[in-house]
């Protein structure tokens, strides 16, 4: 019987002139969306790799210098594009993609395009992950809205019924059509999808990454398909379902979006970049604690070494006094930088707790989060380009430390200790990182596809005419 | 004519069957039993309450007291099982305008059947119904009213169900049509086949039925035989039982 009821609903559908213009408008924007953005990539990915090749070339060809003039000439660290950025770009096109890595300075200016967009910049572009998360659903509503209320508004689901035809099998059915028009969609693309990226020796990571998109889509539409079968067996007539569900579609993906980041950005604050600045800027401006911690070493040094003056010691005192300038700043870069974080995150977990009154808003923290195009992307690699920059600092000021002037001569170093500092390479967080940093996302998605599941488990057995 | 089987029970049983919808009384005790091979015309003005009776004959509706048996099956109790045992044409047959005559007999039948019927089988249950040999593949949005009428004759035959619930069967049907339809109402009643139709067509019913029941404000208000009324006789009847009635709620 369901086998029937699937190949009648598919031949119905595959005989809808309605149905194919929707699909060729929807496949037109996937394919400009998907061009655009792999062009995108592609033009962010070769930039990456010739910037971070070049970089280490010119850390590398540097003249005979002082250590700590080295630290100021620094170095960059680029952010490669996220995974699978031309899935779903996310935050990607409006962050910075480079951290100067110098002396003394976290710099700041590595935040400021989120400072001032927040998450809004996420909604704005069509992208393939718009596609699936926005218009696709869209289709879902036109479709699955008449399922059972235009049977039921027509009068054949008063035949069918008549017929002894059970009406929870029935449901399933056309649940398994809708669903198996989806797939006919969407699986041949994920598929052609896996193999390129097999066939091009894709990192394990971004293949899993691609895995876990496919379970992620396969949720969110299959919670919306539901969701337009429940509603849709609720339903008296076709206007109704339509009205609701195009309701739900509209407050999930055109207004929660904005609302709730604004909601959230007045919930959890955050500085603006000038505001910022001032706060980091006078808490570095506090020395006197620095100031107590190289007095008391240097007196420690000077009494060991049974020496009167810093300049007499068989070490470079200027070593130790910039690598403890750093840590003391690395204290104050840490809180600031850590707030500021907080609040884009506290931002983000609110959003992704909102996907319980509009899936939109958790389907895409959870796609730009598999997709590695999102704040907790971001952050993981502001805080790599932080820790090389601090281990760096750490090398060349050990540098220093070691080598003291010699007849009031400046110690120069050479290739060989600019050899000594590492690259810089950034991987992303692990999939396991990703999903439990999106748990929030996850969970609700769960619950759209779980609970239309129920509500319909319930109605479709006892469907009435 | 009419009989029950060895326990009793009757193909189609409606006992004190009561039904109200808010401050109207539809049904108001209705009793009423057909036989196996019997076709009984439940004639009545609109409101009587007959769409109320195949209502819940069809369990779509519950009653607030009595019971509806189909072959013995409780359809209050059991309404897939009940539904099981009996075909059914609406007023106004409803299809899937895409598909052709030919495959809305075969999807509707091949959802409520255990097996599938074979082509030729369902080709001889449009031809049965009187659909032309012509219109059976082509899309149902090109059909007319009767034309649709005749594929949800072919849907109830092809069902091969003891009972058969027909509301106004022979709306929209042209005269040739209906008078096909009636024939094979006779061909299912003389093989066995309890049919129950509700209709206003005074003409058609006294042709086909052999038993009429004249419903009137939910109570069967008389029955008659129709072979030992003439055509003008029934509607005096008829419309004698509705003025009295509606005179006296008057």
């Amino acid at each position: 019987m369901i086998a029937r009821l699937v190949a009648k609903e598919l031949l119905e559908l595959r005989r809808d002139g309605r149905i194919w213009m929707l699909l060729a408008i929807l496949g037109v924007l996937a394919a400009g969306a998907a061009l655009s953005t792999w062009q995108q990539v592609r033009t962010q990915h070769a930039a990456w790799h010739a910037a971070s090749a070049g970089e280490q070339e010119r850390w590398l060809a540097q003249d005979e210098k002082h250590p700590h003039s080295a630290a100021h000439y620094g170095v960059y660290a680029f952010r490669p594009p996220g995974p699978l950025a031309t899935f779903d770009p996310g935050l990607d096109p409006y962050l910075p993609v480079t951290v100067w890595m110098e002396a003394h300075r976290q710099n700041e200016a590595l935040y400021r395009p989120a400072q001032d967009a927040g998450s809004a910049v996420r909604f704005g572009r069509l992208t393939p992950a718009t596609i699936v998360g926005a218009l696709l659903p869209l289709l879902i509503v036109l479709v699955a809205a008449p399922a059972i209320s235009g049977e039921r508004e027509r009068g054949t689901l008063t035949q069918l019924l008549a017929q002894g035809v059970a009406p929870g099998r029935w449901v399933l059915g056309k649940g398994l059509a809708l669903a198996t028009l989806l797939a006919g969609l969407l699986l041949p693309l994920w598929l052609l999808v896996t193999a390129v990226l097999i066939v091009a020796s894709a990192p394990t990571d971004t293949l899993a990454r691609w895995l876990a998109a496919g379970a992620l889509v396969a949720l969110y539409l299959g919670g919306f398909l539901l969701t337009c079968l429940f509603v849709s067996a609720c339903s008296r007539s076709v206007r109704t379902a339509l009205l609701v569900l195009l309701s739900v579609w509209a407050v999930s993906t055109l207004i929660a979006p904005r609302a709730v980041l604004e909601w959230a950005q007045w919930r959890h604050p955050t500085p603006s970049s000038f505001e910022f600045r001032q706060a980091l800027q006078a808490d570095l401006r506090d020395r006197s604690e620095l100031d107590a911690r190289l007095a008391r070493r240097a007196a420690e040094l000077l009494e060991a070494h049974a020496v009167d003056r810093v300049e007499q010691l068989p070490v470079n005192f200027d070593g130790f006094r910039l690598q403890a300038a750093e840590e003391h700043d690395y204290a104050v870069f840490d809180a600031h930088f850590g707030r500021l974080h907080e609040g884009y995150l506290a931002q983000e977990r609110l959003l992704q707790w909102f996907g319980v009154l509009a899936p939109y808003l958790a389907f895409s923290a959870a796609s730009s989060g598999l997709s590695g195009t999102d704040l907790l992307h971001y952050r993981h690699f502001a805080d790599s380009a932080e820790q090389h920059r601090r281990v760096m600092q750490e090398m060349l000021n050990e540098a220093i430390y070691r080598n003291p002037e010699v007849d009031g001569q400046r110690y120069l170093a050479g290739p060989e200790l600019w050899a000594t500092v590492p690259e810089f390479e950034y991987s992303a967080p692990s999939l396991g990182r990703i999903i439990s940093g999106h748990a929030p996302a996850f969970a609700v998605l769960t619950g759209w596809l779980l609970l239309p599941l129920m509500g319909l488990l319930r109605v479709a057995p006892r469907l009435q005419p | 004519m009419a009989a029950s089987d060895a326990g009793g029970h009757w193909p189609l049983e409606l006992i004190g069957l009561r039904k109200r919808f808010g401050p109207v009384q539809a049904l108001a005790g209705l009793d009423l039993r057909v036989g196996a091979g019997e076709c009984y015309a439940l004639l009545g003005p609109n409101g009587a309450g007959k769409t109320t009776a195949l209502n819940i004959l069809l369990g779509f509706l519950q009653p607030d007291a009595g019971t509806a048996r189909i072959a013995a099956v409780d359809v209050q109790a059991d309404p897939d099982r009940a539904r099981r045992n009996l075909a059914y044409i609406p007023e106004q047959v409803q299809l899937y305008p895409r598909l052709s005559g030919l495959e809305n007999l075969a999807y509707f039948h091949g959802l409520g059947a255990s097996e599938a019927m074979a082509d030729a089988s369902l080709r001889d249950c449009l031809r049965q119904a009187g659909l032309a040999d012509a219109a059976y593949e082509r899309r149902v949005h090109t059909y007319s009213k009767g034309m649709r009428q005749k594929v949800g004759i072919a849907i109830a035959l092809a069902r091969r169900a003891p009972v058969m619930l027909l509301d106004e069967p022979t709306s929209g049907l042209d005269p040739e049509a209906a008078f096909e339809l009636n024939n094979s109402l006779r061909d299912l009643a003389a093989r066995g086949v309890t049919i129950l139709m509700a209709t206003h067509d005074l003409f058609r019913a006294r042709e086909v039925a052999s038993r009429i029941g004249i419903l009137v404000a939910g109570r069967l208000q008389q029955e008659v035989d129709p072979a030992s009324v003439g055509g003008a006789e029934l509607e005096s009847l008829y419309l004698a039982a509705v003025r009295d009635l509606l005179g006296r709620a008057s």
